[in-house]
């Protein structure tokens, strides 16, 4: 009976120490190719060791829109600071991951002064976005990461950590290359209200859940709590889109401004600072102009300012860099 | 509770530690965990219906001993027909009740009568075909005289609920595993290891194999007019592969766990793609469904010992009950009527046990006459697969239709819709079928050296996990 057990165990072990370090080792082969931030979408080519930074981007595609196209390469020049973006777009990360990819970025050593965490109202809302299971399927295997997430609070973890490993087996994973554009020049061509409510059909596929903002709410909290370990200092900024707030951005700000009351952080909302569709791609995501043109009004002004002078709200944001608006 | 979830994952390991570690010592214990783990694993699908399982078991155990205790023929056929009567009368009304209602309207509609009936929104209760048969066959071999009933309830229900074979079987008899249940069971290492490789065999087939051919399948025969007529060939050749992995990987699975616990289950697959004539398939396919079939209804209504017309009688009741038997769908009556038109020939010409040895025994290689006998027995058997799969029989004709003329259409291109990977595990499984067709099981390779044996379990586990499909897809007979 005995020998029965132990042979089972080791078999046990057996299978998961060799599909670990295969698939560590197949993971290998796309991590030498040493994409920069803006090459690739996924994070962790991007999550070194013992670096520091001026500051963290985070959230869903409004974030990754600052390195998207070499933006970022424009947004550190305008700021003359240096920093990481983790934020994930195309419909893939949620809260709950990205809080992950954070605890992954403090656990290596790195720092950084400030996260900048851009709170758009459908991750609040859409449960999609936590429990998509091929989040993982085009990011570097690293066994810390899968072990981190793996004691997380995923929803869909088994699934999504299944994909993150049999993924790297796949010709998907053997053909990865740069997906970076130099940039986007294109802008908007008319404003359409049935594309506008298309696209809030797919982005709050159960309406304003409050199931899931709440389940939402309590990731926020615990990655506010997880920067203030790390002696970052948290800042939510919304970014512009053409129909100004996003269906729920009430609920969401008026939550984050209670947050304020307990944590030291700062809450700015720029969602219907620009009406100009020349600085915008689609609806919502600015294009390479106007990010540029967005870090240099409301970015710059926001990062140049002390910890002490950091109250600051849009207008007067606006006001410090009056001189430098370009439309 | 599904094999393929990760619950079983947890739930096996737990029933088989107490099982021989904390009660080991206790042979009624043993059996009481084994039937109170059966009632969880029934129960975690719907509990509900525990309360038709129990009352089924209660029945046929107190018949069983009024059968026997009865001093006269009279009175013990009449114990027999009120077990009878009630078990098919649950069967009948959880399961062929609306088909009844709804044939009936039409029949009637075809006299130019609308009948309006009701029809009732009636869960199937998963197992109930296969429970029902257990207890069935327990009352009729107390009837027969063939056994004495089991007095310990708590033996007897384990008999009809044990969780490997609680919903698809295989169809145990109480002459074969009552008594493994009434003695107490020792472990026994050669027994549990190769009940390991059963499983992980059978896992193989259903995760791997059955759920990734599950998706073509659907793909295949949902749009089925806009597919060639190679591609609908090849649907039909899938679904076969499929319904046989799927099922034979349960039975796997089922007999594989209960040896886990000193068990020996009926054996219900034989490697049946691999006859030469649909009677050897029929001898290699679900098993223990056909000769249940052959002891308590084939042979009582006098088999094919009253001439050519009588055996040719029984052998279409056999084929129209067994089709039945797996839904209320005209779809399987048909089946079952087209396996009954295949096998006629054979029955006419006295070649129904041309074929009772294994085939090409002892070469590695078939002679193309076998090659082709083989070959053309799948045909014939994926074609009757068609009305298995087929929402109605109109489908069925439809399919089967346009899959004529135009089979020699593309063939190339109909098999590039299988994905790499999947097509390199389908040759895995059939050649380790094929080698291993004298074993009780594909993956019974005890006498192989150690080395070798290990890498073929992690092989296929890399294979399990690489590309299996972990979607808790259910097994397709638990709608049976």
């Amino acid at each position: 009976m005995v020998r029965f057990i132990l042979k089972i165990l080791l078999f046990i072990t057996l299978v998961l120490s060799i599909i670990l370090t295969v698939t560590r080792v197949k993971s290998l082969k796309n991590e030498h190719k040493s994409f920069a931030n803006y090459d690739t979408d996924e994070n962790l080519y991007s999550i070194k060791k013992n670096e520091h930074y001026d500051f963290l981007l985070m959230g869903i595609s409004h974030a990754r829109n600052f390195t998207r196209h070499k933006n970022h390469l424009r947004v550190e020049k305008i700021l003359n600071k240096k920093f990481i973006n983790i934020g994930r777009g195309g419909g893939k990360c949620g809260p709950a991951a990205e809080y992950v990819y954070l605890k992954h970025f403090f656990s290596r050593g790195n720092t950084c002064n400030y996260v900048i965490y851009v709170p758009t109202p459908p991750m609040f809302f859409s449960d999609y976005l936590n429990v998509n299971s091929s989040i993982f399927e085009f990011e570097p295997f690293r066994i810390t990461f899968f072990f981190q997430y793996l004691i997380s609070k995923g929803e869909n973890k088994k699934q999504q950590l299944y994909y993150y490993v049999t993924s790297k087996y796949k010709s998907q994973w053997e053909n990865v290359k740069s997906i970076s554009l130099d940039s986007v020049d294109w802008h908007l061509k008319e404003y359409d209200t049935a594309a506008i409510n298309l696209g809030f059909k797919q982005a709050y596929p159960k309406g304003l859940d409050t199931v899931t903002f709440n389940k939402n709410k309590k990731i926020i909290k615990e990655t506010i709590e997880l920067c203030t370990k790390y002696h970052s200092k948290v800042i939510f900024m919304m970014t512009p889109s053409m129909f100004g707030k996003w269906p729920g951005n009430e609920r969401v700000f008026d939550y984050l401004h209670n947050l304020q009351a307990e944590y030291p952080i700062e809450v700015y909302d720029f969602s219907d600072v620009c009406e100009d569709s020349t600085l915008y791609f689609d609806h919502h995501h600015l294009n390479s102009k106007g990010v540029s043109w967005f870090a240099e009004k409301y970015l710059k002004p926001l990062l140049i300012v002390t910890d002490s002078s950091f109250n600051l709200d849009p207008a007067k944001v606006s006001d410090i860099n009056n001189s430098n608006v370009q439309n | 509770m599904l094999f393929n979830s990760l619950e079983y994952l947890l739930f096996l390991p737990s029933v088989f530690i107490l099982y021989w570690f904390v009660f080991k010592h206790n042979h009624n214990i043993q059996n009481l965990l084994l039937l109170v783990s059966s009632y969880i694993f029934y129960g975690w699908w719907d509990w509900r219906f525990l309360f038709l399982l129990v009352f089924s078991t209660s029945l046929d155990y107190y018949t069983g001993i009024r059968i026997f205790e009865s001093r006269s023929r009279k009175s013990k056929t009449i114990w027999l027909w009120i077990s009878i009567c009630i078990n098919v009368g649950f069967l009948g009304f959880f399961k062929y009740f609306n088909f009844f209602i709804t044939s009936f309207a039409d029949a009637l509609s075809l006299f130019g009568y609308k009948a309006d009936l009701w029809t009732l929104k009636v869960i199937l209760p998963v197992g109930i075909s296969f429970y029902t048969f257990h207890g069935l066959s327990y009352v009729l071999d107390i009837y027969n005289n063939k056994i004495q009933p089991e007095r310990n309830p708590v033996s007897y229900s384990v008999f009809v609920s044990f969780f490997p074979l609680l919903v698809a079987g295989p169809i145990e008899r109480a002459t074969h595993l009552l008594p493994q249940i009434i003695k107490p069971r020792a472990f026994n290492y050669n027994k549990a290891a190769d009940g390991m490789r059963q499983l992980l065999w059978g896992f193989f087939k259903k995760i791997v194999i059955a759920d990734n051919c599950s998706g073509y399948v659907n793909q295949i025969f949902e749009k089925y007019q806009h597919n060639s007529g190679a591609t609908l060939l090849l649907g039909a050749i899938l679904f076969g592969i499929q319904i046989y992995c799927d099922f034979s990987g349960y039975s796997d699975i089922a007999l594989g766990t209960s040896r886990l616990f000193g068990i020996e289950l009926l054996r219900n697959f034989a490697f049946p793609y691999f006859s030469r004539d649909i009677a050897e398939f029929w001898r290699r396919w679900h098993i223990s469904l056909t000769t249940w079939f052959r002891d308590y209804i084939y042979i009582p209504l006098g088999g094919s010992k009253g001439g050519m017309w009588i055996s040719i009688r029984n052998t279409f009741i056999i084929f129209l009950i067994s089709g039945f038997w797996h839904g209320a769908n005209w779809t399987f009556i048909c089946w079952g009527l087209l396996n009954a038109l295949y096998f006629l020939p054979l029955l006419l010409t006295n070649k129904n046990r041309a074929h009772l040895d294994i085939v090409a025994h002892n070469k590695i290689f078939p002679t193309l006459n076998e090659f082709l006998k083989i070959i053309g027995t799948f045909l014939l058997v994926s074609v009757a697969w068609i009305f298995f799969r087929s929402k109605n029989v109109h489908v069925a004709f439809d399919y089967i239709f346009r899959m004529q003329g135009w089979i020699f259409v593309r063939p190339v291109e109909a098999l590039k819709i299988i994905k790499t990977p999947v097509l390199y595990c389908m040759l895995v499984f059939t050649a380790l079928e094929w080698l291993n067709r004298d074993k009780q099981h594909a993956l019974q390779i005890g006498n192989l050296n150690v080395s070798l044996r290990w890498l073929l379990y992690l092989s296929i586990t890399f294979l399990i996990i690489l590309y299996g499909s972990f979607n808790k897809t259910e097994f397709i007979y638990f709608a049976f």
